[in-house]
């Protein structure tokens, strides 16, 4: 009996842990793939920088990301990419160059997580949002990118600009 | 008032006279060229080794095509690296560890279609290598992130990550050095044989009768550090936390996490001690800063968490860290972090006083990115550091080399 309240109480420890890897039931990929999808489909590219064991990043998935009007939004919108901002795992640039998940951070000048960059099809950065956001947020940075305000706009004048 | 405060850093920056004066920087592999990237990279950040005089830089670059390891040396009394020379086999290869093992000889070990392997290699006078140790194998299942570590007393070690039955788990095996340059395995241990979690890029250093293996863990739903102490003949002892948590998450209704922290590296320093950084983000606002600590006594236990870099750096984040020391207790830490506009190599030391404001290396700052960094030291407290070099972000890159005289 003790040792089943043992298991009980560990497994729920473990479920009060953040693990905060990409959110569950959206299609994202590694970057290197979501660039060379991004390419053929003519795409824009949603990167999520998170991290294990992040915290805030936990928080955005079962906040922002559970709603299902957002999930579908961005699966319509975007090639979906996560980063996994302290993990070894071997990527491809589009230079060519095969880095780390990790060294991502300084190419896209990432150190905090969770971040979220918008990319063009080719992997040119439109925009960096970092820290955590709402389903609302992200449906503003939605619009940002997708009607093109980025190319005359900053997020922040078209932010007020919208209210 | 900031002026003021500016003014008085200055003024304490250059009251402390650096331990080094830093010769002319020379290059260690070809020079760059279009679609060619190298990499200075391995779990401890040890790339570069001396061994009878002799220096050598270990990476790793595509300039055929395929990712492979080179090695380049500059051998006794010459001034320049002779020419670079494949020590990986035939698949594609990364993230070479290098050691040196005396008498201008030196262990490497690397990762190559996702096992470990290790070989010796015999450097001649002219840095050419004039024996080259069978190709061995190391790992039994699929591997990553080696590191070596040599002293007299305690021999060579390799430790690595390797996916165990439900983790990747650290792994350390003893090398005998027969023939010169022929490396044998003579046992294989897990280092930790309650794993709970992946872990994850393990440095090693043998020192004092004792071997220090730190790494990083996954149980518990966040990164933590690890590290464990054999003693000569015995098993590892129960890992212990590295780093610090300052994580306040449950009083903010967070639940459990981690701040973040990554890439430990360590050195031996002092007669009987050892001294490890890292990158760690508990100050979450600025990305990653620079951590360290020392372990001393009989346990070799690691004490209290300490900022390697000075305040003006606390706004940027740091990259890389890498740490050399010696049997004086003579300590250089090196990372990169763009705080003057572009990456550039950053050195610290201790001191009387703590740790030094921190200086941009001579040769490896300025324009363009410097990054990477890879050091050691030798008894005399000179400083041998590597980096790689290249005009921005995505351009071709090249691995450079410059010497700091120690300070008498």
């Amino acid at each position: 009996m003790i040792r089943i309240l043992g298991l009980m109480l560990l497994t729920l420890c473990m479920c009060s842990a953040a693990q905060a890897d990409a959110p569950p039931g959206y299609p994202f990929v590694s970057f290197d793939k979501g660039l060379s999808e991004a390419k053929a489909q003519n795409k824009k590219v949603f990167v999520y920088f998170g991290r294990f064991g992040c915290a805030y990043c936990d928080i955005v998935n079962k906040t922002a990301f559970i709603d299902s009007e957002l999930k579908a939004l961005y699966i319509k919108n975007y090639v979906l990419v996560y980063v996994d901002a302290e993990s070894g795992k071997r990527l491809r640039l589009p230079s060519g160059e095969r880095i780390t998940e990790a060294d991502l951070g300084p190419h896209y000048k990432v150190f905090g997580t969770p971040v979220f960059v918008y990319l063009e099809p080719d992997g040119k950065v439109i925009g960096s949002i970092p820290g955590m956001q709402t389903v609302q947020n992200f449906k503003d940075y939605d619009r940002y990118v997708m009607e093109g305000h980025y190319k005359t706009q900053s997020l922040l004048e078209f932010l007020n600009g919208a209210k | 008032m900031r002026a003021l405060v500016v003014c008085t850093a200055l003024i304490c920056a250059t009251s402390q006279a650096a331990p080094w004066t830093f010769d002319a920087p020379v290059q260690v592999s070809p020079d760059s060229k279009t679609g060619v990237f190298v990499h200075l990279e391995s779990a401890g950040r040890k790339n570069i080794a001396l061994s009878g005089g002799a220096i050598a830089v270990v990476w790793e670059d595509n300039r055929d095509g395929v990712s492979r390891c080179y090695v380049a040396v500059k051998a006794p009394g010459q001034s320049e690296f002779a020419a670079s020379v494949q020590i990986s086999g035939l698949e594609e290869a990364v993230e070479p560890s290098i050691v040196g093992i005396g008498e201008g000889r030196f262990a490497v070990a690397w990762e190559e279609a996702e096992k470990i392997w290790v070989r010796a290699v015999k450097i001649n006078s002219v840095g050419k290598p004039a024996d080259k140790g069978e190709i061995l194998l190391l790992s039994s299942k699929p591997a990553t992130q080696a590191s070596l570590s040599y002293s007299k007393q305690n021999g060579l070690t390799a430790v690595w990550s390797e996916q165990g039955k439900s983790f990747q788990q650290i792994m350390s095996a003893k090398l005998n050095i027969a023939a010169r340059v022929q490396l044998h395995k003579t046992g294989i241990t897990v280092v930790d044989v309650n794993a709970k979690g992946d872990q994850s890029y393990p440095s090693v250093v043998a020192h004092g009768g004792q071997t220090i293996v730190a790494w990083e863990d996954r149980s518990g739903g966040y990164t933590r550090l690890f590290y464990t102490v054999a003693h000569i003949g015995k098993k590892f002892a129960h890992p212990q936390q590295l780093n610090e948590s300052k994580w306040r998450g449950p009083e903010a209704g967070l639940g459990q996490g981690g701040t973040g922290v990554m890439r430990v590296a360590l050195a031996s320093q002092g007669q009987d001690g050892a001294a490890a950084v890292w990158a760690d983000k508990r100050d979450f606002q600025s990305g990653y800063d620079v951590y360290g600590s020392f372990a001393a006594g009989a346990n070799l236990t690691f004490g209290a968490n300490e900022k390697v870099q000075d305040e003006f750096g606390d706004n940027f984040a740091q990259w890389h860290p890498a740490v050399a020391a010696n049997d004086e207790g003579r300590i250089a830490v090196v990372w990169d972090d763009d705080r003057d506009g572009s990456p550039d190599v950053w050195l610290s030391w201790r001191n009387a006083d703590g740790w030094s404001a921190d200086m941009a290396v001579p040769g490896a700052s300025g324009n363009g990115v410097q990054s990477d960094p890879s050091v050691t030291m030798d008894e005399a407290g000179n400083l041998y550091l590597a980096w790689v070099e290249k005009a921005d972000l995505n351009s071709p890159s090249s691995i450079r080399y410059v010497f700091g005289k120690a300070a008498k």
